[in-house]
């Protein structure tokens, strides 16, 4: 059993800038500097009403959405850190940078680099922890890979606590088709402080979905909802604050350890959130669920035998050979499909070949394979850089490392970096014996 | 907002592949419809649709964007209101093209096709279902208009996603060179009127593309029922 006092996050910036005049589509973080005052003042009566962690205003901070605004990043997110930080004087109050998705699709479905993703997203952290964030929160993220790139960006360029919070549709799933339970299985993994929810739905619909996320993570976790559902023509949320409070309130026995409210939450939210936490702790179990996954699709262990399809390898495959020398994706893609379609529940894959720039080629391959197919893969090699370069930008997948065993130690680093499970197989001659798995099922971890 | 996939007109399939009304082989018509329905099981769209009032520069209300050219401000001309409206089949049908590309390119082809339907098919729903609700006020709909036709910008297409949040509310994004992605997608501005309203007030007689255009409707054929050798499902 774990437990953990309630850190109480603050409300909605954009819906309540709206309605003192801020025009949609218009950037809401440059009024940081342009209007410092009417931010400062939100801020001031949300730490007023309870708020213990405010997101400062850099949303949308990132180059990419503030391209055309004649403002440049690092003095968005100065400014906005230095309004939270006098928002919250004279209490105990933290600031974090709030980082909300760069607004295009990564690789293969947009064109966005996973790279580039991290590079936005680094540019506004430097800028962040040098302005004297306490923290750095993502949150309403559809694409879990978008959101790795930005805990990774995080994890290595500073060395503040990290919240990762994603966006779910009354399914269960994001617009990308993530699921709450892999969602948190693959941001834990990355050594988040909490991992949770937050955006599009309201307390009743999230609940199902933090419940979900709780079976695979044992992380405290972040409820921030809307006010409840817009009404489609007037846009007016639903839920009033009691309501949206005692909703909340709930949800800290699966162990909603941070919590507040997105749009259409109000200073009014906050203070009735207080009230119905006063005398709670947040409380949860161990998760229940262990196993590897993608961004979409979870295998568990401990259920019985798991299919794992193995022929994305060019041992003894002249055409796949010729596919790995000539790069061509579209066939090696096809393999993936054809074993999904057969009833593979993960997919090893294996790149290896003299001549080919194995990295390269497993981070190509990776990226191709999981536009196409949903299945969690097993990166299989022995090369400590492509198994990272198969790790690094798709969401948790297991790791196969064959040849001698003091290669296995390089390459159980790396995935001990991402958290992947690892199985190791030794060749006969390294004097250890033919096979050598970790737990039952082979992965560790 | 997810919505209910309406049908996809296997006609509307054939137009985007550039069918002018020859005879069409049953087996193609039959892996037409093949894709059809699994478009219609498994795409999932979403819509946002507001509606706003217009200052008298052509503004939308609690916004900056103006639309621009000559045919859309016709077309609004005399509308007391604009309506934005943004629809996507979603990330799973960008699946469903990278997983056809993968397997067959000729199949690529036709689902990309089907697909391009679907989207028309789900704006043209979203569009019937204002209309109605309006005509149910006394008010009238004009036809809808999307940057890139006649000379309103391409570039409105990213204004109009930001004003309707667009990523957050649909999972519609733009990337850096404008297009949108997932790329079966559609932005597009309407006007609402207290008096009738012409449909179509140009048309492909008066459009700038009109002899250049692939998908000019002038050259559709208008039944091609009854042709030797064709085989077509009557829509329903």
């Amino acid at each position: 059993m774990y437990t953990q006092a309630i850190t109480l996050l603050d409300g909605a910036m954009g819906t309540m800038l709206q309605r003192a005049g801020l025009r949609l589509g218009d950037r809401p973080e440059t009024l940081s500097i342009t209007a410092p005052d009417v931010v400062e003042g939100i801020q001031r009566q949300y730490v007023q009403a309870g708020s213990q962690m405010l997101l400062a205003n850099t949303f949308c901070a990132n180059a990419h959405k503030l391209a055309g605004t004649g403002f440049a990043v690092e003095d968005v997110v100065r400014a906005s850190v230095a309004v939270a930080r006098r928002a919250c004087a004279g209490t105990e109050a933290k600031v974090a940078l709030d980082i909300g998705p760069i607004g295009e699709l990564l690789e293969p479905l947009g064109t966005l680099r996973f790279d580039e993703a991290y590079a936005l997203f680094a540019q506004m952290i430097r800028a962040g922890a040098e302005a004297g964030a306490d923290a750095v929160f993502f949150e309403t993220f559809s694409d879990l890979n978008e959101l790795r790139a930005g805990v990774l960006a995080a994890k290595e360029c500073c060395e503040l606590p990290v919240f990762a919070s994603m966006t779910f549709e009354q399914s269960g799933r994001t617009f990308l088709g993530v699921s709450a339970p892999c969602a948190a299985m693959s941001l834990s993994a990355l050594g988040v402080q909490a991992v949770g929810v937050n955006c599009s739905l309201g307390p009743k619909e999230v609940a199902p979905i933090l419940r979900a996320m709780r079976e695979t993570t044992d992380l405290p976790l972040i409820l921030k909802p809307n006010a409840g559902l817009p009404d489609p023509s007037t846009g007016a949320y639903d839920t009033t604050p009691e309501e949206f409070a005692a909703a909340c309130a709930e949800l800290t026995d699966v162990g909603a350890a941070y919590i507040g409210g997105c749009c259409g939450t109000s200073p009014e939210y906050i203070a009735a959130l207080r009230r119905a936490l006063a005398g709670r702790q947040a409380a949860w179990t161990q998760k229940r669920v262990h196993g590897i996954c993608s961004a979409s699709e979870l295998c568990a262990f401990g259920q019985g035998v798991r299919v794992i399809g193995e022929r994305i390898n060019p041992t003894g495959k002249k055409r796949f050979q010729q596919a790995l020398r000539e790069g061509d994706l579209s066939y090696i893609v096809s393999q993936a499909i054809e074993q999904e379609e057969a009833g593979a529940q993960i997919l090893d894959v294996n790149v290896g070949l003299p001549g080919v720039d194995e990295p390269e080629m497993m981070r190509r391959v990776v990226t191709a394979i999981s536009g196409a197919v949903s299945l969690p893969l097993q990166i299989d090699s022995s090369n400590p850089a492509a198994i990272e370069a198969g790790l690094r930008e798709r969401a948790a997948a297991g790791q196969k490392i064959r040849r001698s065993h003091r290669r296995a130690d390089a390459g159980g680093k790396r995935s001990a970096r991402y958290d992947a499970g690892a199985r190791g197989f030794c060749q006969k001659d390294c004097g250890r014996g033919t096979a050598g798995g970790h737990s039952p099922g082979g992965y560790c971890g | 907002m997810l919505i209910k996939m309406p049908p996809i007109p296997v006609r509307e399939a054939l137009h985007y592949m550039g069918w002018r009304g020859t005879p069409v082989e049953p087996e193609l018509l039959e892996q037409i419809q093949t894709l059809i329905d699994l478009a219609e099981r498994e795409v999932q769209p979403h819509a946002v649709i507001r509606r706003f009032g217009m200052d008298e520069d052509g503004c939308l209300n609690g916004t900056a964007l103006i639309p621009q050219g000559k045919d859309v401000c016709r077309m609004l001309s005399g509308c007391h209101e604009a309506v934005l409206l943004a629809a996507t089949l979603g990330a799973g049908s960008e699946r469903m093209l990278l997983k056809a590309q993968a397997k067959s390119g000729a199949e690529a082809v036709l689902l990309d096709a089907v697909l391009s339907a679907a989207i028309e098919a789900v704006c043209d729903a979203q569009e019937a279902a204002l209309r109605d609700s309006l005509a149910a006020h006394g008010l009238y709909l004009t036809d809808r208009f999307s940057p890139g036709y006649g000379d309103m910008p391409l570039a409105q297409t990213r204004e109009i996603c930001a004003v309707l949040a667009a990523d957050k509310t649909i999972g519609l994004t733009v990337s850096q060179s404008g297009i949108m992605i997932p790329r079966k997608s559609v932005t597009a501005i309407m006007g609402v009127s207290r008096a009738p309203v012409s449909r179509r007030p140009s048309g492909c007689a008066a459009c700038s593309m009109r002899g250049r255009c692939a998908l000019s409707k002038e050259q559709r054929p208008s039944d091609a029922a009854g042709r030797q050798g064709t085989a077509e499902r009557t829509d329903s």
